[in-house]
């Protein structure tokens, strides 16, 4: 049977329900890591599953298998789930949507799969190579490559279909000076073979500034003016205002942007919007995972926020229309509220001015970091930076984090840079599920920052 | 012969030698959002690994039905040609440990209705003044697991786990979660009690700063453990020097009264198993001796960069990623104990941001949550969140251990006593 039979089989199976969607994805993938300039390991296969989630009385049942031989037994696990859990029912339903046919199909121009075990193998051990020659101690590489064919059905008469292709590098460089200290880059794309070509200017980034943490210094814990980079910023977006945006934790209470719906919250200077169409960066989707199509979705203008991201379940609720950002991780997993790509629009000044101050800090790179959305507390921990005194970097820096509250450092940034600065990626986890997203952002500069140092 | 003998055995026609890694399992999940059922799902997976051995190298595969097999073992062998040569076998043993508890009938024929109705339960619990009900997570685990290799070695058992996870608010700012796993029937009434009580308590918090007395309750200790201390005793960082304790193997890592031992024959142990993921018969091991490092935790490959023998600790998220070193359960011991019903200082429950730590320097500075000052045993106030900075290798060197022994998730000991920085 192929995809299409299985998914239109399942809905047939689906009987005296109000609603059923059915999910079917296949995924081949390929994975090498390279350690102490040796393949580590090396992982490939094909993975295949289907799902149906059928609405009933207002309550939500999911099933999921990778046995295709189990369409009957999956189908009525789920009704009989959605049975069990209408003793509490949520009174879900889902916001009326234009019923979407589409087709989304990219041919990368260097399909990964054709290319051999050998030539990939040995473009990791150039980077290497390349890495290891900027004077970093030892590096560690991972490549992945997934090309992913996912269908979609639904019993409104949604048919949609994609397929494209994931590939990731994600560089590690080590330095060994007093400590031993690392820096970390990635780049994901939605694209085959060739990202390999741009992949040899992060890998030289990566090492450059591992090389610089060997003699890199520190900067006392306290308040200082900050100017963040793309990649810190784009974070920021992320976790300081998009989780906050997302309409389930409106629903429930849980953030802190409830309630602040075409309020002032930031800045006049900003500006943010999280945009599902963005190809190929790693949070673009086609369509999200209820078959409704992505979509650029602002959330503050000049300061105000003027949007909440929905599925069609928190948009019922709200009375709006979804966003398109009801994603799952895969087939197996029910689908809610996900960012795509998330971005601060530019401003209008150059990086020269943003750091024309008597005493700044500037934080490149992110490293990790943790976000309360019901209170907007957070912290996020840089990976490099420079201590800028009248105007000019004096000293490098490693190890810093800058900590706050959202609501009050998005009121505390007062300048964004004309340009923005290189897409981050990353992958998202809530709920227990982890979906690919992408961020970036220009120079951002925010006054009075909390940085935590030595 | 079993299907998965016969398998590894037409690998190894092909290969120097085979092995057949399967799991197979149907996880079900009800969830509520405030006081509904906000969904339930059930997953049923099954799917083969594959690893073969040809010329000293190993390669691996994956696969979901058995007629994809072929094409599996050619994609193992490729790999093979490129990775490092390490010169390891597959197990040869037929014998492991009883390990018992690890199957609850009661568990894995329970409907799904019983489950909704255990979630009910605990929303109508939650149902009570100065409490806002947020989330509530039950999941039931019934799975197999079973390895054969071409050099006869073929094992299997099966388990059943449950765990519960109840998120519930008090006020503005008190949001209480609280989980705990098993093999059988999870006390959800008891985890709800806690939950509710953890809210109620830190509902008005006030501010504290400060050098105190921190006990550190087993949720935060996990997250530092599984940030901070499993990197130090993986037998693969420490061969590639990426662990600060590459060159301590036999020297003084921690208080002296303090004995830490990886022990996966645990009987109802939450993480306990007759073998690992390489089928290596399962044994407790000794990781520090009266605060004396005496083993780091390997597996197949890192042991031979190690030039030792594995240690049984290879675990495997599942059957498409090759085995990696991980903890079984982690039992933390010392003969002196402290009470904790005449504790004096600050109990923290949760803490954030352990991977932003400093491996190095074992440098950190984590949010800290759910936290309440005491004195004498008895609560006094809620802390405000606040961060506590310190240094990861100094608390193990004066580390006292509480008389709060757990036994409901890997972490198997008690709470963490030691002087701690809130800022």
């Amino acid at each position: 049977m192929s995809m299409e039979d299985i998914l239109d089989r399942i809905l047939s199976l689906c009987e005296g329900i109000d609603y059923a969607d059915a999910r079917f994805a296949s995924e081949e993938r390929t994975t090498i890591l390279l350690k102490d300039s040796s393949v580590d390991r090396i992982t490939s296969g094909t993975l295949a599953g289907y799902s149906v989630r059928v609405l009933k009385d207002g309550s939500w049942g999911l099933a999921s298998s990778n046995d295709p031989s189990k369409l009957r037994e999956v189908v009525s696990s789920a009704i009989k789930l959605a049975k069990a859990s209408s003793k509490r029912s949520m009174g879900s339903s889902l916001a009326q949507e234009k019923v979407v046919s589409k087709r989304f199909e990219f041919k990368p121009k260097q399909d990964a799969r054709d290319v051999t075990m050998d030539a990939k193998v040995n473009a990791l051990k150039e980077l290497d190579k390349e890495m290891l020659e900027k004077g970093i101690s030892t590096a560690s590489i991972g490549y992945s490559e997934m090309t992913r064919e996912y269908r979609f059905h639904n019993t409104e008469g949604a048919k949609l279909y994609s397929s494209a292709p994931l590939t990731r590098f994600i560089f590690e460089a080590f330095v060994r000076g007093e400590t031993l200290d690392v820096a970390r880059k990635s780049l994901v794309r939605h694209a085959g073979f060739e990202t390999e070509k741009d992949a040899h200017k992060t890998a030289a980034e990566t090492a450059q500034s591992a090389a610089m943490m060997k003699n890199a210094g520190r900067v006392p814990s306290g308040n200082y003016d900050v100017i963040v980079d793309s990649h810190m910023g784009g974070t920021m977006s992320h976790e300081a205002v998009g989780h906050p945006c997302e309409a389930d934790l409106i629903l429930t209470g849980e953030s802190v942007l409830s309630g602040k719906l075409g309020k002032k919250i930031a800045n006049d200077c900003i500006s943010m919007v999280d945009d599902g169409t963005l190809f190929p960066l790693s949070g673009f989707i086609p369509f999200d995972d209820e078959g409704t199509p992505s979509q650029k979705t602002q959330l503050i203008k000049d300061g105000t926020l003027v949007s909440y991201l929905h599925s069609r379940e928190t948009a019922a609720k709200m009375n709006t229309h979804s966003t398109g950002n009801s994603r799952a991780d895969s087939v197996y997993f029910f689908p809610i509220v996900r960012m795509t790509n998330t971005y601060f629009e530019p401003g209008d000044h150059s990086l020269e001015e943003l750091v024309d101050l008597k005493k700044a800090v500037i934080i490149e790179g992110f490293s990790g970091g943790v976000v309360n959305p019901s209170t907007g507390e957070y912290q996020f921990a840089g990976q490099t930076g420079w201590l800028v005194e009248n105007g000019e970097k004096t000293k490098f820096l490693k190890n810093l984090s800058i900590a706050g509250n959202v609501m009050e450092t998005l009121k505390s940034v007062d300048a964004l840079s004309k340009e923005t600065g290189e897409p981050s990626a990353g992958m998202c986890g809530k709920s227990g599920q982890s979906v690919p997203v992408g961020d970036f952002s220009p120079w951002m500069r925010i006054r009075n920052a909390r940085v935590l140092g030595s | 012969m079993t299907d998965m003998e016969r398998l590894a055995t037409l690998a190894a026609k092909e290969a120097d030698e085979a092995e057949v890694y399967k799991t197979s399992f149907r996880s079900t999940l009800a969830k509520s959002t405030l006081d509904r059922i906000n969904s339930t799902e059930e997953k049923h997976s099954a799917g083969y690994g594959l690893r073969v051995i040809k010329d000293g190298r190993v390669g691996f595969s994956f696969f979901t039905r058995e007629e994809d097999f072929g094409k599996a073992l050619s994609t193992a062998l490729s790999t093979s040609r490129h990775s490092q040569k390490l010169d390891i076998h597959f197990s040869d043993t037929g014998r492991f440990p009883k390990v018992k508890g690890l199957f609850d009938k009661k568990v894995s024929e329970m409907e799904e209705g019983e489950m909704v109705d255990l979630v009910v339960s605990s929303i109508d619990m939650q149902k009570q003044p100065g409490i806002d009900l947020l989330e509530n997570f039950l999941t039931r685990y019934v799975g197999e697991t079973s390895i054969a290799t071409s050099s006869g070695c073929f094992a299997e058992y099966s388990e059943t786990l449950t765990q519960f996870q109840p998120i519930v608010k008090s006020g503005e700012e008190a949001i209480a979660q609280e989980e705990a796993q098993s093999h059988g029937m999870v006390d959800t009434r008891g985890l709800t009690a806690r939950g509710i009580e953890a809210a109620l308590r830190t509902r008005k918090s006030a501010k504290l700063e400060g050098e105190h007395a921190i006990y550190l309750h087993r949720y935060a200790i996990e997250e530092l453990l599984g940030k901070l201390f499993a990197p130090l005793i993986d037998a693969d960082d420490v061969a590639r020097k990426q662990s600060a304790w590459h060159d301590k193997l036999g020297k003084a890592v921690a208080s002296e009264s303090l004995s830490v031992y990886d022990d996966p024959t645990i009987d109802d142990g939450i993480s306990s198993m007759p073998f690992d993921a390489e089928a290596t018969p399962a044994r407790r091991r000794a990781v520090i001796e009266g605060g004396m490092l005496a083993s780091f935790l390997s597996d197949l490959s890192s042991a031979r960069l190690l030039g030792t023998k594995t240690s049984g600790n290879a675990f495997r998220p599942s059957f498409t990623t090759q085995p990696e070193v991980g903890y079984s359960n982690l039992v933390f011991d010392s003969e002196e104990r402290e009470r904790m019903s005449e504790a004096s200082g600050v109990v923290i429950q949760l803490v954030m941001g352990a991977h932003t730590a400093n491996r190095a320097t074992g440098d950190f500075s984590v949010g800290i949550d759910q936290s309440w000052l005491v004195k004498n045993g008895e609560f006094q106030h809620a802390v405000r969140k606040c961060t506590l900075v310190g240094n990861f290798f100094e608390i193990l060197k004066n580390l006292r251990l509480a008389d709060d022994d757990t036994s409901d998730s890997p972490y198997m000991g008690p709470s963490w006593v030691f002087n701690g920085k809130l800022v």
